[in-house]
């Protein structure tokens, strides 16, 4: 058993944390100013201006409230002296020092000579270096995020442009850019402070339920497209920076309590609907300045629980009707979505009719017609819900210790804990139970560089394959060697389907097996039990995942070169994985420890060409111990085109070394063993010469199945498909594993070709075009191959029959390369305004495809929707207290691809809203909002849970 | 407040160091690939085991012995697993045909040309496959071989080890010679520590496939041909004198096969009793088949109408053909038990249709649509087929035969063990019953199902009577499970389903 936190022990320790928060608050609570924002020329009110704190602590940030309508606004003041500015939309803006020796403060505004137009942008939309940033930045800082249509923070990104989010659970979604979405997010990256979130041993982030909370998230920063030449291998589809509250700059208290309905049961199509469970969410943050400018310290804990959305799709994706759900007599291949066993299906080749003589006539016994025909054969599976329960919970604790040796140069020493029980989608469905990832930094950082360094290790805790689970269960009953031949026999004899799948179903013969396990019985519930608890990697479910990563970077502007170039940037990293699956997952069964290490070097530099054009060139270069030395460059240009109107061309390259699951998997999830792609690994499993291509069985199944049905060739007369086998044996011969396959993977790589124009027209709309173009070679994907029990190149015909039953025969999943390339391209359009009375429209779309796709079946889905469209409009100040927002999305139809399951997802819409009820004299806030609140049927992955409607109400305390 | 150049350089030489130390600390170290055992018995020496045995061992496969049959025979399988060998050593004694003389349709004509059996899908996948054989070579036999372990050689009974000079034996004179010593005299003197027997089988086979005709309880050794079937006590009393020979070398021990009921093989059983699939498409040919049955018919009426004194019981059946209904035809055989009959001065051929028990040769299947067991004119002669009580005499035999070999071992104070080859096809064929055309259940090894046919998942070659190297595979096990059990031993055995089984091909046309 995986050593873990106790429970109680995580209760103790955030009981503590309260209580030592609640007699730190007592000495610390913030001074209240109150105040007047008035025209210098009238003395009138000036409604909703901005009061921003400024001075070095709020370089980075911004921090500080609007006035109502009538120009009234509260500051709550942690010391002073405190340097603020007012502005407001005509008015020239103006800084303030506020002292402590009054309380009340009327400031006057000189009015600018422009009349008022009728919409401004709102200045916190856009800034001018975001304007004229080389690289596209998609920013949402804590105004946005409070006011964001979304139960938490994190899920407020699926309103950016061009973003992917694959929604997992309750809990966890992920994110994606750019094409090739999946549930196991390789390709993009996710950091906070500077800690990529990744868990160890997945190799990606699971959302964020190790991540900052919604009390003391800053900000969020996401960058679409290649970076590697500054965020490493891997930062090949975009990044997601999540910057947390600096305990400087954000003192005291503050608690947030959040509930909400949930719908689990599957969609009734009605509109608005309540929903039948209830999730909690509660947060707390403090935050202290222990020494002046010197120490400082924050803690935040959280814990969300509740029930989970529930995978509920049983749709049948075998041969047949979608809605085949139950084996029949005319489907005897189903298939269903999120039924587990069922998923590998056995061709069968019996005679087309059997005729059972009447009693007493002759001949006594079956008379088989000369005719084969061929059908597909599955077993029954599980539902996914009979196989978990859906609780979610997610713990969270974090905290952090600055040390500032002066204003610039800070040590901060942070932590973060997450612990989550929810349910994911990886190669399988996962059932995290108690999941656990640690994660500690220690960073040394001023203006001119970082010095970084963390750790972050991972316990699986109880997690268990689902998919896994329900597989076992069945074999445990009867393997699948001795049921489907039973199965072939007993029809074979004329039982026929119903009564064939019954007594194969059964202990038959002789009781020398199980009878089916039947779930809601003790005997279902033990055995699945012991299956969810067992590590064996043959016929266990549990999963032991005790992987850890160790991370060092450094970053290091230079000035020497200043005269030449604006900015001059090094820095270098060194990481090591260390998996520890005991052979759960990896190649590390007892005694064969694996570890891997990778490092890189990078600089960058930005130069103004004239004053209309900047150029950045940045190159990077890295090597992994199980590969050659990789580069990635980056080149991009900005001219500024008219006044606050640019324009950008870049052309990059980035790459990803496989990661640590691609190159050392080796995983069996019942009916799939997924094996990663170095030789060594491999080459374990002989399937050079051995194996067939998954695909070229299924067109030599297809192509015998088209001809066994051909009225024209045969008529109703008689037929041997073994015979048209052999007629189509080449394809198959063709299909089988050459020597030269499997020998090694390399990084993928992305050139991308990148066009944009920002810009703010009449000084008050943002418009904003994105086009690309990506260039993808040595994709990274799964090859799936079958092999069977004799070798093809011993015995062709042999290897066929056992190939196609899963009786006979492994379904293997090896990372792999594509060997041809594969062009996407997108274009990305954004309309924004923001009226004078802080009304703001967003309205953004996003067009992406495929135009030059390969045949290759290892390259991912692209998995991404053809055009997608978010539109906003919101305001946080419709009345005196009273905020309000909503947003509607759209996704087109597209087709997903994984190693989980295949299939369409349908278009869908959703509905937001979120109501903001303020309370500014005690720092609180009440919230009412819904997602997808008009019930629309969705998911956003083919085989992820629905996501049903579910109306929240919050309330917090302190939220600055 | 800047960052002086001096500690920029420290911290970057800093990182380099660590780097450095740290690509020196890790590497990835693949599984290592677990060094095989020395397989072994506790109680008996394998180091230089021999076989000694008929057909079913020599790798005969198809019909033909060549040496990618003879490489994939049971001994060599064995021999070969016993060294962990990964590539394949040739213990046996070599034809040095590359095609083949087939042991069945040539005969005793070392002329014949007649090459190995295969199994052919005709043109159309609209029937099933079928037995035919493709252009070989002459007999050619030579010793390529100077080091073999595999005594085993076509068609070699007891009497060709254990008499001197004995000529009968065609493919082991061609290899031991006429040798003043007896064979298992000169594989003796090679001094086996341990050696497997697989004799008695082919003294019942040679009588058996030569269509039971003749004699079947021969005592005479000289008066001995391959048809006979040796008298009991005299196989026995032939049997123990290999043993004896073979033990006598210092601390040597063994083991007999016992005999499987051969005449479940598909040798003897995949021809239907039912003619009607074979002719009923051939519309020119059933109109001959029934003008030639009326003719025969009408001649038997005419007889015994003219001869109405003849009891009924002594009568000769007619051939029917009542219609194109299946189940109805019987193919026609020779039967010379029938009574005599002269019409017009000529004897009437003495034929019948066979009744379902009977047991037709599977290589004569392909003749059955023309050339064959359709008209009394090419009815299926004696020596191709096995008549009921035939068939009962040939069972008895194997139940005298295998007790034979039960007493050989027990007189031999343990060192002789029993491998028992006879259960083992009885758990193959559990639930097989030809006349209810149900299948043998067979084994399942891994989820593949072994079956007693030639065919899909087939363990018998293309000759219907040996094994292919998937169904050798599976003797092998058997021989391995009873070593180890009776000697103590950790031998491992092989994965039966790592050979191949027997390939069907298109037909040309």
């Amino acid at each position: 058993m995986a050593p873990s936190i106790p429970k109680g022990r995580l209760l103790k320790t955030a009981l503590l944390s309260l209580f030592i928060l609640t007699i730190a608050h007592s000495s610390v609570f913030a001074q209240l100013v109150v105040g007047k924002v008035i025209r210098k020329d009238t003395k009138e009110g000036i409604a909703f201006s901005n009061i921003k704190f400024t001075g070095v602590e709020y370089q980075r940030r911004s921090v500080g409230v609007s006035a109502d309508a009538e120009g009234n606004y509260t500051l709550a003041i942690g010391s002073f002296p405190t340097n603020i500015e007012v502005s407001a939309v005509g008015f020239i803006t103006k800084q303030v020092t506020l002292t402590a020796d009054k309380t009340s403060w009327t400031i006057e505004l000189e009015s600018k000579s422009f009349e008022l137009e009728e919409f401004v942008i709102s200045a916190e939309k856009v800034t001018v270096e975001e304007l004229k940033s080389p690289i596209q930045i998609e920013r949402l800082d804590i105004a946005d995020l409070k006011s964001s249509p979304s139960f938490n923070f994190y899920d407020a990104v699926v309103n950016l442009k061009g973003i992917d989010v694959a929604t997992q659970s309750i809990i966890v979604s992920s994110v994606n850019a750019r094409g090739f979405n999946s549930t196991t997010n390789l390709r993009f990256k996710q950091f906070t402070d500077g800690i990529d979130t990744q868990a160890p041993g997945l190799g990606f982030s699971l959302g964020n339920i190790v991540g900052p909370t919604t009390l003391d998230i800053e900000a969020l920063e996401l960058i679409p497209g290649p970076t590697t030449s500054k965020y490493g291998p891997g930062a090949f589809n975009g990044v997601l920076l999540m910057t947390t509250k600096n305990p400087f700059d954000y003192q005291g208290l503050s608690f947030e309590a959040k509930g909400a309905t949930i719908a689990t049961e599957k969609f009734d199509s009605q509109f608005f609907s309540i929903g039948n469970t209830f999730i909690h969410d509660l947060s707390v943050r403090y935050a202290k300045e222990v020494v002046k400018d010197k120490l400082a310290f924050k803690v935040n804990g959280s814990r969300l629980s509740g029930s989970d959305f529930a995978a509920q799709n049983f749709d049948n994706i075998g041969p047949g009707d979608i809605f085949d759900t139950q084996h029949s007599t005319r489907n005897q291949s189903v298939n269903g979505v999120n039924v587990y066993g069922d998923d590998r299906s056995a061709l069968l080749v019996l005679p087309k009719d059997i005729t059972i003589p009447a009693p007493g006539s002759e001949p006594s016994f079956p008379i088989r017609s000369l005719r084969d025909t061929l059908f597909q054969v599955t077993r029954q599976g599980y539902q996914e819900g009979e196989l978990v329960d859906y609780n979610a919970e997610n713990v969270k604790f974090s905290g952090a210790l600055h040390f500032r040796f002066n204003p610039t140069t800070e040590l901060i020493a942070e932590s973060f804990y997450g612990r989550a029980s929810t349910m994911i989608t990886g190669d399988d469905r996962i059932a995290l139970r108690d999941f656990e990832i640690f994660q500690h930094k220690l960073e040394l950082r001023n203006d001119n560089f970082f010095v970084r360094a963390y750790t972050t290790s991972q316990d699986a805790g109880d997690t268990y394959n689902v998919g896994k689970t329900g597989e076992s269960i069945i074999q445990a009953a009867k393997p699948d060697e001795e049921w489907y031949s039973q199965y072939r026999r007993l029809v074979n004899a004329g039982q026929g389907f119903v009564n064939a799948r019954r007594r194969a179903d059964s202990s038959f013969p002789f009781g020398n097996f199980i009878d089916r396990f039947e779930p809601g019985t003790a005997e279902f519930d033990s055995l699945r039990n012991v299956i969810i608890t067992s590590q064996n990697p043959e016929t266990g479910a549990a999963l032991f995942d005790k992987s850890k990563l160790y991370h060092a970077e450094t970053s290091i502007d230079i000035h020497k070169w200043d005269d030449y170039f604006e900015t001059f940037t090094v820095g270098g990293n060194a990481r090591m994985y260390d998996p520890e699956s005991n052979g759960t997952i990896f190649t590390d069964s007892i005694g064969n420890d694996v570890t891997n290490f990778e490092f890189g070097f990078f600089a960058e530099a930005t130069r103004k060409i004239n004053d209309k054009v900047d150029a950045t060139v940045s190159g990077r270069i890295d090597k992994n111990e199980n590969f050659g030395v990789v580069s990635s460059q980056r080149l991009s240009l900005v001219k500024e085109i008219r006044e606050n109107q640019f324009i950008r061309g870049s052309i990059q390259t980035g790459l990803r070394i496989p990661n640590i699951r691609e190159q050392y998997f080796n995983q069996n999830l019942g009916d799939i063993r997924l094996v990663g792609g170095l030789t060594e690994v491999v080459d374990q499993y002989d399937l050079q010469g051995n194996a067939f291509f998954a695909n070229a069985l299924e067109d030599f199944n297809t192509a015998v199945q088209n001809e066994a049905n051909s009225d024209f060739r045969f008529g109703s007369g008689p037929l041997d498909v073994s015979a048209l086998r052999i007629e189509n044996l080449d394809i198959l011969r063709r299909g089988i594993i050459g020597e030269d396959k499997f020998r090694g993977i390399d990084p993928e790589r992305i050139t991308s070709l990148e066009f944009g124009y920002r810009g703010l027209i009449e000084n008050k709309r943002l418009f904003e075009v994105v086009y690309y173009i990506n260039h993808y070679n040595n994709f990274i994907g799964t090859t799936r191959v079958v092999k069977p029990r004799t070798s093809p190149s011993t015995d062709l015909q042999l290897a066929l029959n056992q190939a196609n039953s899963p009786g006979s025969s492994d379904l293997i999943f090896v990372s792999d390369n594509a060997e041809k390339s594969i062009i996407t391209q997108g274009l990305e359009l954004v309309y924004d305004v923001t009226s004078d009375e802080g009304t703001n429209f967003g309205i953004n779309m996003t067009f992406a495809n495929i135009i030059s796709d390969n045949d290759d079946p290892l390259t991912p889905g692209f998995n991404t929707p053809p055009f997608k469209l978010n539109m906003t409009l919101g305001n946080d100040k419709i009345g005196k207290n009273f905020g309000a927002e909503i947003s509607w999305r759209y996704r087109s139809e597209f087709e997903w691809e994984s190693s989980f399951v295949d299939g369409t997802v349908p278009s869908f819409n959703t509905f937001d809203f979120q109501i903001t009820y303020s309370i500014p004299k005690i720092q609180s806030a009440f919230r009412i909002g819904g997602n997808n609140v008009l019930n629309n049927e969705q998911f956003n992955s083919f085989g992820g849970p629905e996501i049903t409607s579910y109306y929240y109400l919050s309330f917090s305390y302190g939220l600055q | 407040m800047s960052y002086s150049k001096k500690k920029k350089t420290q911290t970057i030489k800093l990182a380099f160091a660590a780097m450095s130390l740290s690509i020196m600390a890790c590497s990835y170290e693949a599984p290592e690939v677990p060094v095989p055992d020395v397989q072994a018995l506790q109680s008996a020496d394998i180091s230089n085991t021999v076989f000694l045995g008929g057909t079913l061992f020599s790798g005969v496969s198809n019909g033909v012995l060549v040496e990618g049959t003879s490489s994939l025979s049971v001994p060599q399988i064995f021999l070969n697993s016993l060294d962990n060998n990964n590539e394949v050593l040739d213990f046996s004694a070599n034809s040095s045909n590359s095609i083949g003389f087939n042991l069945y349709e040539n005969g005793n004509n070392l002329n014949g040309s007649v090459g190995p059996y295969q199994l052919t899908f005709p043109a159309g996948a609209d029937t099933t496959f079928f037995q035919e054989f493709i252009a070989g070579e002459t007999f050619a036999y030579a010793p390529v071989n100077d080091a073999i372990k595999n005594y085993a050689f076509p068609k070699a009974q007891v009497l060709d080890f254990t008499v001197a000079a004995r000529t009968e034996n065609t493919f082991m004179n061609s290899y031991l010679g006429a040798n003043a010593q007896s064979p298992v005299d000169q594989i003796s003197g090679t001094q086996p520590s341990f050696f497997v027997l697989n004799l008695g089988l082919e003294d019942l086979l040679g009588y058996t496939v030569t269509g039971a005709e003749g004699n079947i309880d021969q005592a005479d050794p000289l008066a001995h041909t391959y048809g006979d079937i040796l008298n009991t006590a005299v196989f026995e009393s032939n049997l123990t004198a290999v043993v004896n020979e073979l033990l006598s070398n210092p601390n040597a021990k063994g083991a007999l096969v016992n005999i499987p009921d051969f005449l479940k093989f598909p040798f003897f059983t995949e021809v239907e009793f039912d003619i009607t699939p074979y002719v009923l498409p051939l519309g020119a040919k059933l109109n001959a088949m029934r003008n030639s049955a009326s003719q025969y018919n009408q001649a038997l009426t005419n007889y015994y109408n003219n001869n109405p004194g003849i009891p009924f019981a002594d009568r000769r059946p007619g051939i029917f053909f009542p219609g194109d209904s299946p189940f109805t035809w019987g193919i026609v055989v020779e039967d010379n038990s029938l009574p005599d009959i002269i019409v017009n001065g000529q004897p009437l051929v003495k034929v019948r249709q066979a009744i379902r028990e009977e047991l037709i040769f599977y290589r004569h299947e392909r003749f059955l649509s023309n050339s064959g067991g359709n008209t009394p004119s090419n009815a299926i002669s004696e020596s191709e087929y096995i008549k009921l009580d035939e068939i009962a005499a040939i069972r008895a035999k194997i139940t005298e035969y295998n007790q034979a070999i039960e007493q050989v071992a027990a007189m031999s104070n343990g060192n002789v063990v029993v491998i028992d080859l006879f259960s083992y096809f009885e758990e193959l064929y559990t639930g097989f019953n030809q006349f209810l055309d149900i299948a043998a259940q067979g084994t399942d090894i891994e989820g593949v199902a072994y079956l007693p046919i030639v065919g899909e998942f087939g363990i018998f070659s293309a000759d219907g009577l040996n094994l292919n190297p998937r169904g050798n595979a599976l003797i092998v096990n058997k021989i391995v499970e009873a070593l180890n059990m009776n000697f103590n031993g950790n031998l491992s055995g092989v994965n039966p389903n790592d050979f191949a089984g027997t390939p069907i091909v298109l037909s040309d046309n």
